[in-house]
């Protein structure tokens, strides 16, 4: 037993050691390889001049989908300002998927909205579609609403396919904030595609709205927002969008275009089965699954994501919303993952299946679980008295120091690139956060994603309602 | 106050051994963890130092281009609008303190003002703008940056010379046509259209690399701007070798309403090629050439439901009697695409006068849906 317990004490020690060591290494690399990537797209992006796109015959149309549930509050003032977005030819599609509130009735009474005949070529499985409305004001003659039966995001989306009339649809969260050049931006990687080399799926970076003056839904002035939580966030989706996935685009590994912006070649995504809606990380799924029949089909293809804050959210302010925030993530991943698991090391599907969902598996979806037990590991130790303390001490202050030096180095990027940030105390604001919060904050939602795992265990399927307060509006 | 700032080094030495021995006497896997730490904690304060850094550099930089912008705003504006500025008397008046002229930074930044302002004029002020470009001797710079290895700045280097009208690098400009970089080839192609005097689409010929659908906005933003009789005759590149190139001229025939290329348009229909024939479809209709009903009406059954959805939408523009029998034929098969179905019952709305009649008799006794499918189509909202 003794030897037993020897042998499974070396194995801990090593196992978070070189476990820790493959995360540095492979965390430094994305970081290089994000750089190389942000800094062609500045350089490139300088000599382009997107008003081009405006008048030209070969600029795609595009249907803009939005599912709405229970979004009365802000609904009006949403679709007001997904109508104003900058581009040629576009439709907006909002799906009321089975709002227990006023979203509908608020709709029809704004927008002059009447029910018309639509003969819907159903490619994609959604619940029954009770009503398609549109607007009697012929200027608001983008605008359709459909009004179905709940069946969650993915269902809603998969309506909104259904009926959109256009080759590429750009799925987004109704209370997003889109910037004013975004469609033209994202529709941009579809039209260089020149060669063999389709592209399918392009996604934009997400910035966090909370504290940002908005004036006639647009973002007039980013702020840092003074709560920490959300302060918290805007790190993290700095390191997420600038660091990572800009990395995982000039690999061609991308498999996670956020829920909340994304674009799609419509015919390839409906070739690949459309939304899965068994899933609450629909949105990763869909880009797992359309990669996949891409290689299966043996078509050469690309996955793209643009660095520019496109789109700006509401990020969770309370740690209760946090929770069920990172609850449905780290589900999503899961649920996401096992349904892949064929992928996963399947030399068969070249790049995603060696690489991209090792990754997510090892470091993504794994990693919350190996912290918390090495944490256990050394409690135990600590409580039997024979905790290795120097080495403790020196891998604790080494993850932190690393901590540290990613953030910052995210907080660079943003600063050479976007510069979104323009105050300097909010600079330091935000590299003060990079020092708290492996602390205070990185522990915390660790415990959120551990129950996520045991909530996909014992059997919870429910989105998490994401209750918002609402951005400053000047 | 020398007894303060002495320092007693055999202190400080017995310090440092100190710290040694308690380092060395780690395990060697602790002291390389250390060694990685501390290396993560100089790249901190390496990187705080660079973003401290760019913080003042983005400010100095700031402060110089107000101060240089307050200074020359009003010389430009008299420059620009008064007969007797320096640059109208002649070439090589020091419109610009030289002491200005002599720091690379300061150069960049009345380059980029006197651009700015070139693209907000025409004509003579623009001629103005133009020789204080060369008089100054900025287009040696662009000219420099033409040669440069970086291909961003050798691109910036093209577009200052395009912007500015250097003709005389028409030449060199033509080298980045065919160059693997696609920024490089985009800007190589707007600055031969805006410096060519006569024939703004000669590159056409000459480019081997695809163009994307994106090139292709570009160059007819170009043209757009363009005066009516610079705009080409572009069924000189239907027989091209690059199928772009082809693809490009087919949709321009159209935009521009070329009527004089429809008879080999209407030949073209006859092409193997996809893309080619959906292209001529669509140009015919812009064209609105009602004598390729026939041959449209004809060709249809034989092929795919994309183009077949392609001359369904041509012939709501062009059609007549025939279109409207060959309709009728469509929507008395069972529904197998809806878009499809959609569009033929648009298509038999446009080409019959008795259309409303024939859609009562075509409703009565056939498929359930296409009741439903006659509502959409009759609903121009949807």
């Amino acid at each position: 037993m003794g030897l037993v317990f020897y042998y499974f004490t070396k194995f801990a020690d090593h196992f978070i050691l070189i476990y820790s060591l493959l995360l540095f290494c492979t965390y430094f690399l994305l970081s290089v390889f994000s750089a190389l990537d942000i800094i062609n797209y500045m350089r490139r992006n300088s000599f382009i001049d997107y008003r081009d796109l405006l008048t030209s015959p070969s600029t795609p149309d595009i249907s803009v989908i939005a599912p709405a549930y229970n979004e009365a509050k802000t609904i009006v003032q949403n679709v007001r300002s997904l109508l104003n977005i900058h581009y040629v030819n576009f439709e907006v599609i909002i799906v009321n998927d089975g709002s227990r509130d006023d979203t509908l009735k608020l709709l029809i009474d704004a927008y002059q909205l009447e029910a018309v005949p639509f003969a819907i070529d159903a490619k994609l499985p959604s619940k029954a579609i009770q009503a398609i409305y549109k607007s009697r004001v012929p200027s608001l003659s983008r605008l359709t609403v459909v009004d179905k039966l709940n069946g969650g995001k993915a269902d809603a989306l998969n309506a909104g396919i259904n009926i959109s009339k256009y080759g590429i649809f750009a799925a987004i969260d109704v209370d997003c904030i889109l910037e004013y050049e975004s469609l033209l931006k994202m529709v941009k990687p579809f039209m260089e595609q020149a060669g063999e080399e389709k592209v399918i799926a392009v996604g934009g970076v997400v910035r966090i709205a909370n504290s940002c003056e908005v004036k006639d839904g647009k973002i007039v002035k980013v702020n840092l927002p003074r709560n920490i939580i959300p302060r918290v966030q805007v790190l993290e989706y700095i390191r997420a969008f600038l660091l990572g996935r800009m990395a995982w685009s000039r690999l061609n590994g991308l498999i996670l275009i956020s829920g909340a912006f994304g674009m799609f070649d419509k015919k390839i995504a409906i070739a690949s089965g459309g939304y899965n809606h068994r899933t609450v990380g629909e949105d990763m799924e869909l880009v797992i699954r359309m990669r996949r029949y891409m290689e299966e089909k043996k078509v050469k293809y690309r996955v793209v994501y643009l660095p520019d804050p496109l789109c700006w959210t509401e990020a969770p302010s309370t740690f209760r919303v946090l929770a069920k925030q990172r609850n449905r993530w780290t589900r999503g991943t899961a649920e996401t993952l096992w349904l892949h698991k064929k992928l996963i090391f399947n030399p068969r599907y070249n790049f995603l299946g060696m690489v991209s969902m090792p990754f997510w598996f090892l470091f993504e979806w794994l990693a919350p679980i190996v912290e918390t037990s090495a944490f256990l590991y050394l409690m135990m130790m600590a409580f039997l008295g024979i905790l290795n303390v120097e080495l403790f001490i020196t891998l604790f202050v080494l993850i932190y120091a690393f901590a540290i030096m990613y953030s910052t180095a995210a907080i660079l990027f943003e600063e050479l690139s976007f510069h979104q940030y323009k105050k300097k105390r909010d600079i330091f604001r935000l590299l003060g956060t990079a020092f708290i919060e492996p602390i205070f904050i990185h522990p915390i939602t660790v415990y959120y994603a551990i129950r996520g795992n045991l909530d996909l265990m014992t059997g919870v399927r429910n989105w998490g309602e994401m209750k918002r307060k609402g951005f400053v509006s000047k | 106050m020398n007894h303060i700032l002495q320092i007693d080094w055999s202190e400080l030495q017995y310090a440092v051994d100190d710290f040694n021995r308690t380092l060395y006497s780690f395990p060697v896997h602790i002291r390389i963890l250390i060694g990685i730490t501390v290396a993560f904690l100089l790249i901190v304060l390496f990187l705080l130092i660079v973003i401290l850094s760019s913080r003042i550099y983005k400010t100095r930089r700031s402060v110089t281009s107000n101060y240089l912008r307050k200074k020359y705003q009003p010389v430009f504006t008299k420059l620009l609008f008064e007969d007797d500025s320096g640059i109208a008397a002649g070439p090589k008046a020091a419109v610009i303190d030289p002491g200005d002229l002599k720091t690379k930074f300061n150069r960049e930044i009345l380059l980029s003002e006197i651009i700015h302002l070139h693209e907000n004029f025409s004509g003579e002020t623009a001629v103005r703008l133009e020789q204080l470009y060369t008089d100054h001797s900025f287009h040696l710079d662009s000219l420099e940056k033409m040669k440069n290895k970086r291909w961003y700045i050798v691109a910036k280097g093209m577009r200052e010379l395009a912007l500015m009208n250097v003709r005389t690098c028409y030449d060199d400009l033509s080298k980045f046509l065919n160059h693997k970089n696609e920024i490089l080839r985009m800007e190589a192609r707007i600055a031969m259209m805006k410096l060519s005097s006569s024939d703004p689409l000669a590159f056409l010929s000459r480019i081997n690399e695809p163009l994307s659908d994106y090139d292709m906005a570009n160059i007819h933003s170009m043209l757009s701007k363009m005066p009516e009789q610079s705009i080409p005759d572009f069924s000189a590149w239907f027989n091209s070798h690059n199928k772009s190139v082809v693809l490009f001229s087919i949709m321009m025939t159209g935009r521009f309403r070329q009527q004089d290329s429809t008879e080999i348009l209407l030949r073209m229909l006859d092409t193997g090629d996809e893309n080619v024939k959906a292209g001529v479809i669509r140009a015919l209709k812009e064209l609105n050439t009602a004598v390729a009903e026939d041959k449209l009406v004809t060709m249809y059954s034989l092929e795919s439901t994309d183009i077949q959805k392609e001359i369904l939408s041509t012939l709501e523009v062009i059609g007549k009697v025939k279109t409207a029998e060959l309709m009728e034929k469509i929507l008395k098969q069972p529904v197998t695409d809806y878009a499809l179905s959609i569009q033929a019952v648009r298509t038999l709305l446009a080409s019959a006068g008795d259309a409303g009649q024939r859609i009562i008799q075509l409703v009565t006794g056939s498929h359930p849906e296409l009741g439903l499918i006659i509502q959409h189509a009759k609903d121009r909202r949807l």
